[in-house]
């Protein structure tokens, strides 16, 4: 069994299902991100796992311990919200020393603890300010200092970046990674943004109206998304549609043809078939092994290192995205352009003959 | 929308009329006080009153019962705010509607049906002090849950309480060490305003039979014009005391603060 084992975590608001059936089994010292739109469950199961909200079925376990009945305070976990939640009437050496009086530790014991947490996330000098007399990431770098000082088990962070501007918002992303990995503590951590929950997370959870749509590492999530809505939703993709000539992998694309390397089994010809393929993989210059299309440029923008590319086939559009070398020329709108697709990179799916999704937008 | 300019002379007006509504009838009243029956300046009513048993007597009385009504006020709304600002924000509307009830019941009809359904009864509840200590403790309600009310909504109850428990604090200490302190400058306001309310209660202590601060203010004004005159100005010199020990207490309040979060 792993550390942290959520298993079939059902909760409805009313109507709602908020969380429909969630697995998730996490092992020790793992950090993992609670990834999805809003209103798709994440906070409500971040809350069932810390104890706030009882789910209406399943199992929380915790180091082998069913925990599922267990109130907040016995659970041994530290939480960080997004409003920071400081008590406004305690100092931030006050703050953090709460969780460690509650449990009647002696004060130099304190004292030891509280100074060495408020160094680790650089606020030793800082120790008697009252919560608004600090910057919003100040304040939340005391919450996480007031979370982890009593030890916990687990560590539960409910977007806690996102009410920090851009800047910040990175060098706090690392660090908290940084203490993560120092203290080997296992972590869950919300977010909406794709790009904290891959650039932090050692694996990713995709959520989508209350269920795990996907589980699985950084690079796996972004490559090989199981699903429209995980392809869609995490990073850009195109979709294309396309029909499958032969079974040995050659397909139709508006008219041109396509080689791939395998198409899903039990396709038969004639089948409708759905590609998806990454911006940042299709290339303007022949690579070995990739199939060749030939597009009409439509738009173009240039994003200071990269640009991207508006390019259509026939009746279908793509997103092209490349890295752009000093002084290179770029195509502009209506030149005809060959676009190489590498073959590895292109995921095929068969395509339900009422699926309309459509393309992933830039 | 454009603002119409109003001359620099209505305002004035205004101020010096509002000004003066208040102010005379004071100073009308000190100067009454202070008079001497032949003309001449002194402090013989303030002395007189000062000298009576019976003023310090209901005044001891009147602080008593109204700190205790205070506490009882407290005891009951300061969870049943709290709880529901934590667990059912959405009925906030009928508590707050529920809360000022006791306005809309004059409080002589408050202690007729007080008097009517237990007076003649046997039990706690017969006895006139607890009857007139109920009584005081509906009355204060509006005030302490408007108060209290005001200083939960300027924190975030249900993250702040989340986050204490996920500390391992137990229900107790989050009301005590997390909510509470920062409900000091409104807990300080409501029950100061009940206080000073009750210290002038008349109807209510009179029904019931007591010789309350409000029952010997009245007597005096019946009896001695002069020494009331002189009780007006004490009671409202005690008013002050209390503002300015208001003022000295709730200094360093939070909830001040909370705008800056
Ligand atoms: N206490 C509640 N009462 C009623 N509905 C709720 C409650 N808490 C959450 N919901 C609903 O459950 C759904 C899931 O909410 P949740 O907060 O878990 O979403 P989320 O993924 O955290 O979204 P966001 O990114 O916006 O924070 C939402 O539709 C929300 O309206
Ligand atoms: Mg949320």
């Amino acid at each position: 069994m792993a550390y942290l084992e959520c298993s079939g975590i059902c909760k409805s608001f009313g109507h709602l299902r908020a969380v429909d059936g969630a697995d998730l089994a996490v092992e020790r010292g793992e950090f993992i991100g609670l990834l999805g739109p809003s209103g798709s469950g994440k906070t409500t199961l971040l809350r069932i796992v810390a104890g706030f909200e009882q789910p209406d079925s399943g199992t929380i376990h915790l180091d082998g311990r069913n925990v599922t009945g267990l109130s907040p305070q016995k659970r041994d976990m530290g939480m960080v919200f997004q409003s920071y939640a400081l008590f406004p009437n305690m100092t931030a050496y006050q703050n953090v020393a709460f969780g460690l009086q509650v449990r009647r530790q002696g004060r130099s014991q304190i004292k030891g603890r509280v100074d060495e947490l408020l160094e680790l996330v650089g606020l030793a000098d800082k120790t008697s300010h009252l919560p608004h007399q600090l910057s919003g990431g100040e304040q939340q770098r005391v919450a996480l200092a007031r979370a982890l000082a009593p030890q916990p088990r687990v560590l539960l962070l409910d977007e806690p970046l996102s009410a920090l501007d851009a800047r910040i918002r990175l060098s706090l992303r690392q660090e908290i990674r940084r203490i993560q990995r120092a203290l080997q503590i296992t972590t869950l951590y919300v977010t909406h943004d794709q790009e904290e929950a891959l650039a932090m997370s050692d694996r990713v959870v995709v959520f989508h109206a209350g269920r795990i749509e996907q589980f699985g590492r950084p690079e796996e999530i972004y490559d090989r998304p199981v699903n429209a809505f995980v392809a869609g939703f995490v990073g850009t993709t195109n979709l294309l549609q396309a029909e499958v000539l032969s079974s040995s992998g050659a397909c139709r694309l508006d008219g041109q043809i396509l080689d791939l390397p395998k198409v899903p089994s039990g396709l038969r010809d004639g089948d409708q078939l759905e590609l998806r393929v990454r911006p940042e993989h299709i290339r303007l210059s022949p690579q070995p092994g990739s199939g060749r299309l030939q597009a009409v440029v439509e738009d173009i923008m240039f994003l200071g290192g990269r640009l991207s590319l508006r390019a259509s086939i026939g009746r279908q559009v793509l997103w092209v995205e490349m890295p752009r070398g000093p002084g290179e020329v770029a195509p502009s709108p209506g030149d005809a352009v060959d676009l190489y697709l590498p073959h590895e990179v292109l995921v095929a799916h068969a395509a339900h003959p009422d699926s309309t999704v459509p393309a992933g937008s830039a | 929308m454009s603002v119409r300019r109003t001359s620099g002379f209505t305002p004035w007006l205004i101020v010096v009329l509002t000004a003066l509504y208040f102010v005379v009838p004071l100073v009308a009243t000190a100067q009454f006080s202070l008079a001497e029956p032949g003309g001449g300046v002194s402090l013989q009513a303030y002395a007189a009153v000062l000298r009576d048993a019976s003023f310090w007597h209901s005044l001891r009385f009147s602080v008593l019962v109204a700190l205790a009504a205070v506490l009882i006020g407290l005891a009951l709304v300061v969870p049943a705010a709290y709880w529901a600002h934590l667990r059912v924000p959405r009925m906030r509307p009928w508590v707050e509607l529920f809360s000022i009830l006791p306005f809309v019941v004059p409080p002589i009809v408050l202690v007729f049906g007080i008097v009517r359904l237990y007076g003649g009864g046997v039990g706690p509840m017969a006895s006139p002090l607890v009857m007139l200590l109920a009584s005081y403790g509906v009355i204060a309600l509006p005030y302490l849950f408007r108060s209290v009310d005001n200083g939960l909504r300027s924190m975030d109850v249900p993250r702040l309480t989340e986050a204490a428990l996920s500390l391992g604090a137990g229900w107790g200490m989050v009301l005590w060490r997390v909510i509470l302190p920062n409900l000091r400058g409104a807990l300080l306001g409501g029950s100061f305003l009940v206080l000073a309310l009750i210290m002038g209660e008349y109807a209510i202590a009179s029904m019931l039979g007591f010789n309350s601060f409000g029952v010997y203010m009245l007597l005096t004004g019946e009896n001695a014009a002069q020494q009331a005159a002189a009780l007006a100005m004490i009671a409202f010199g005690m008013v002050w005391l209390l503002i300015g020990l208001l003022q000295l207490l709730g200094r360093g309040d939070i909830s001040a603060n909370a705008g800056a979060r």
